[in-house]
This record gives C-alpha cells, structure tokens and sequence, in this order.
C-alpha cells in the first residue's frame, strides 16, 4: 500500500453507515500521549524528536491494527500529499506543517491513524461512520492497552496521561461527533442549539466557513474538559448531547416537510442541478451543494442517488484531492474547471 | 459588503481565512492571509488559540515577586516561556510549575486531579522498574565522568521515582 492507492480508495466514514448516519456523519475519538522522561515535540532537538520517532514506530509496527498499513515520514512526502492527507482527516494541519521527525501510521482501511511528534509525541484516532462513539472508544482503548504494553508513557497518578499542552491532560481524549444540521439552519433555530451545547461546557464548531456564517452545515461537538472527568463520563455526557441535538435535527425535517415541502424539493432539485451540470464550480458552492443533496437523499426527497457517492464527493473536490486525481499541480482557477468536471462525471448518470 | 479585511497577525495581506472558536462561552475571532494561516498550523483539527487563552489565564494568576524564574530541570524551560507558547517542555513541568499551573488547569477544567483510566499497574511498575535500572547505570557514568551537576540531577530524578514506587506499593497506584 502507498499514498497513491489512498486515492483510490474510501475511507470507512465515507460508506454512510452506521447508527444515525442520516445526521451524525462520523464519530472520532482521539488519545494524546506522551513517552516518560522525553522532551515534548516543540522543545525538542531534532535528535531527540528522531530517537522518540524511532521508539515509537518500532511499537506501533508490532500491532494487528495498523498490520498492512501506511508509514509516511513528514519529510519525505511533499506539500501536495500532506495537504491531501489534512483533508482527508489523516492527519492535523499541525502535522502537515511539520518535517523531520514527524510521521503518521495508517491503518489500512484508513478508519486509524496515529500521528508521531505532533503537539504530542502520539496522537491517535479511530474516525468511524455513524454515531458511534463507543466502537471508537473501545478501538481506541485497546490500540492504547497495546502500546503501553511497549512504552513507557508519562503518566502521574494525580494528573494522569501528561500534555505537551494542560488542557489535554488526564484523560488525554477528546471525543467528537461531525453533525449534519441543514434542517436546524433552515428553520433558524440552529444559534440556539449551539449555544446550549457550549453552556453545557462543550466545544462546537462549523466545519467549514466563519462565526455566523456558516457553510456545509456540518458542526464538529466535542469535549473540552479532559481532567477530573473519566472517558465514560466525557463519552456519556457528549452522547446525551448529540443525542438531543439529532432529534432536534429530526424535529426541524418533520416540519420543513409538512410546512415547505414544494421549497424544500426545491432546493433539493436545484442543487442537484447545478453540480450535474456546472463547468466551473467553486470550493464553497460546492460544499453547499453536496449538503443539500445529502438532505435530500436523508429525507428521501431524491432518488437514485447514495449517501456514499455524495461523502466521498465531499473530499473528493477538496483541492489537494482534485490534484492528486488529475495527477499534477493546478492553480484554483483551473481546480475550478477541474471540479465541475469530475462533479458531472460522477452525478450525470444517476 | 464591506472592503476585503486584512489578516489580524500581518496587516498586510488581505484576510482569506476565518477562523472562530468558542471556549467557555467566549467567542473569538480571527481573520487571515492564508500565509499566516499556514504558519499557524490553522485548519480543521488544529487547536489553535490554546496558547492566547493560557496567556490570558496565566496573566490573572500571575503573582508579584522579585524572585528568579522558575526554570524545569529536565528541559529547561521557565515559567515564563510556557505562558507565551502555551505548551509545556517536558512531562516532569507538571511538578516543577505544580503551583503555577494548578490555577490554570482549575480554570479550563474546573477540576485538579485525574479520575479515569490508567496504565496498567504492571506495565507502570516494571517500565519504572525497567527506567530506575537505566538511571542508576547512568548515575555511575556521570560520577565516573565527574559531571557532577548532571549526577545530581539523576540522582534527584531516581529519590522522585523511587518515592513514587514506594506509594504506588504492591497493589500499584
């Protein structure tokens, strides 16, 4: 397996499966770690950033979970495939922005990955599809079990798991769910549920755009405290959250469509039309389009369509994605051309 | 709409990167050239205004004194520094800068101790075990080599550990 066979192939996340999947779109789950008696990433020499990549690449190769799957070295690989890894959520822009002495193992069906020398000397994920927070949990905790089995982590009995960083420290989790809310937007009630998720003391942010102004409609909730809290606890009182926010979700759905349905196909009809048919189609409009489509598939008011084409649209227009798919650079003006074409190819016959 | 805002960190380029964040209800809000965004490692996954927030925080609790800076042995790095970068050296700051960070850990998460998993006790015994073992073969080099400063420092580091072991005892911590 190399980096060119990750552009062929899907992400786990991006089957659309899953429990919820018609709102939560993917559940994550990330630890942070460190190596007892070790300098922290940006303090380190390069030396000593190399010694613990070494440590740690040497135990990470030994588990089942990432057995047949990808080592890249962040010096070894070029801007275009970090930025290609970034969006695909392989990685952080934090990694993609670092070089020697940093690397990512990834799992083969790409649902894992485990960052090197990041803010932490490991930072691992488990991203799956759905709202499925405990299955990344339970992955997540073996993965973990493995590796202390192998290093020596820093830990104090009284802080717990230590951080380059102290709002990582105890538990070193943080726990997210990326949340699809166009009915919650339409209905202009989506302020008020964010505020109440952050009253609760819970981070939320629009995957795409700015403040007020978002674009996508897809939200990332997520945990903010890691110490004094257990994992369970932090799991439990996200799911409780997401739990009420989905149905809040469910509830805007049933009244768009019993009070706008004829806007609401609409919307559905149009959007389509345009990524069908646009030759020159910018980043955003089609990040907003793809999200209404993906209404439109949830609420079922399109046919011949699948959640799974319309996700992996989602990253497969992203930048980097265009470029490695068409296999050379292209500025944003030829990207443009580039994802109208690639968006009627793949949407034109069904 | 207004003319095109410039990017908050180089006020030269105009701002194509909006970023907001909310932490403990308090929204921020940052607009960037790309350039800047790049080297602030801005994008989805980042936690970026970590180190703005800590100095906010740190700030308030700052208290008055003459005295030298606190500096950690292992790494090197003094309170100071961490407040401007947010990121601490090493993981035996924790106990150097106990003090200083208890406040800040109160403050982003309301509590000051770890509830929640741990390594396993085993794997925590024999690692200390494993690591008491290197120490004191390098503790002999170091007085063989008469490094005496580096001597005391190991020498320092294995009281702690060994201390840590006898409180952790048989059952583990």
């Amino acid at each position: 397996m190399d980096l060119n066979d990750l552009v062929k192939t899907g992400h786990t996340w991006m089957h659309g499966d899953g429990p919820d999947a018609d709102i939560v779109f993917s559940s994550r789950v990330r630890l942070a770690r460190n190596l007892a008696n070790s300098i922290f990433p940006n303090r380190a020499t390069p030396n000593e950033k190399t010694q613990v990549l070494e440590r740690i690449l040497a135990a990470v190769v030994q588990l089942d979970r990432f057995k047949g799957g990808l080592t890249l070295k962040m010096d070894e690989i070029d801007d275009l495939d970090k930025q290609f890894l970034a969006e695909r959520y392989l990685v952080s822009r934090e990694l993609a922005a670092a070089g020697a002495g940093s690397a990512v193992v990834i799992a083969p069906d790409q649902s894992m990955s485990l960052m090197i020398n990041e803010e932490d000397h490991i930072r691992f994920q488990v991203l799956l599809s759905g709202f499925r927070l405990r299955d990344c949990y339970a992955i997540a905790a073996e993965i973990d079990g493995e590796l202390e089995k192998r290093l020596e982590y820093a830990y104090s009995p009284r802080l717990g798991y230590l951080s380059a960083c102290p709002t990582n420290v105890g538990t070193g989790i943080r726990v997210s769910a990326m949340l699809h809310l166009p009915a919650l937007i339409l209905i202009r009630q989506i302020d008020q549920v964010l505020q109440a998720i952050i009253k609760l003391g819970l981070a939320v942010r629009g995957l795409y755009g700015e403040g007020t102004e978002w674009f996508g409609n897809l939200f990332q909730i997520s945990n903010q405290v890691t110490l004094g809290k257990s994992e369970e606890e932090l799991i439990t009182s996200l799911e409780k959250v997401i739990r009420q926010v989905v149905q809040s979700e469910k509830n805007a759905r049933t009244s768009l469509i019993k009070s706008r349905s004829e806007a609401l196909y609409d919307k559905v009809g149009r959007a389509a039309g345009i990524l069908r048919n646009a030759h020159i189609i910018t980043s955003r409009e089609t990040i907003d389009h793809l999200s209404t489509l993906r209404m439109g598939i949830d609420m079922s008011l399109i046919d011949n369509l699948d959640r799974q084409s319309v996700n992996e649209l989602f990253i497969l227009t992203q930048p980097a994605h265009l470029q490695k798919l068409s296999g050379k650079a292209l500025d944003a003006s030829v990207r443009d051309i580039e994802r109208g074409s690639l968006l009627r190819r793949r949407l034109q016959n069904n | 709409m207004a003319k095109p805002h410039l990017c908050d960190i180089c006020k030269e380029n105009p701002a194509t990167v909006h970023y907001t964040e909310i932490v403990n209800n308090n929204l921020k809000k940052l607009n960037l050239c790309e350039q800047c965004a790049r080297e602030k490692g801005l994008g989805v996954a980042a936690h970026f205004g970590v180190a703005e927030i800590l100095k906010g925080l740190t700030e308030s609790h700052q208290k008055e004194s003459s005295e030298p800076e606190l500096t950690c042995d292992f790494c090197g790095l003094s309170f100071s520094r961490f407040r401007k970068v947010g990121r601490l050296g090493c993981p035996h700051c924790y106990e150097t800068f106990r003090e200083e960070l208890e406040p800040i850990l109160s403050d982003v998460h309301k509590k000051t101790e770890h509830v929640g998993k741990s390594p396993s006790p085993a794997a925590m015994i024999d690692t200390t075990t494993k690591h008491l073992g290197e120490l004191n073969r390098e503790l002999v080099r170091a007085v063989e080599g008469e490094e005496y400063e580096r001597a005391a420092q190991l020498r320092d580091e294995i009281k702690r550990l060994e201390k840590q072991q006898q409180k952790a005892g048989p059952e583990g911590p």
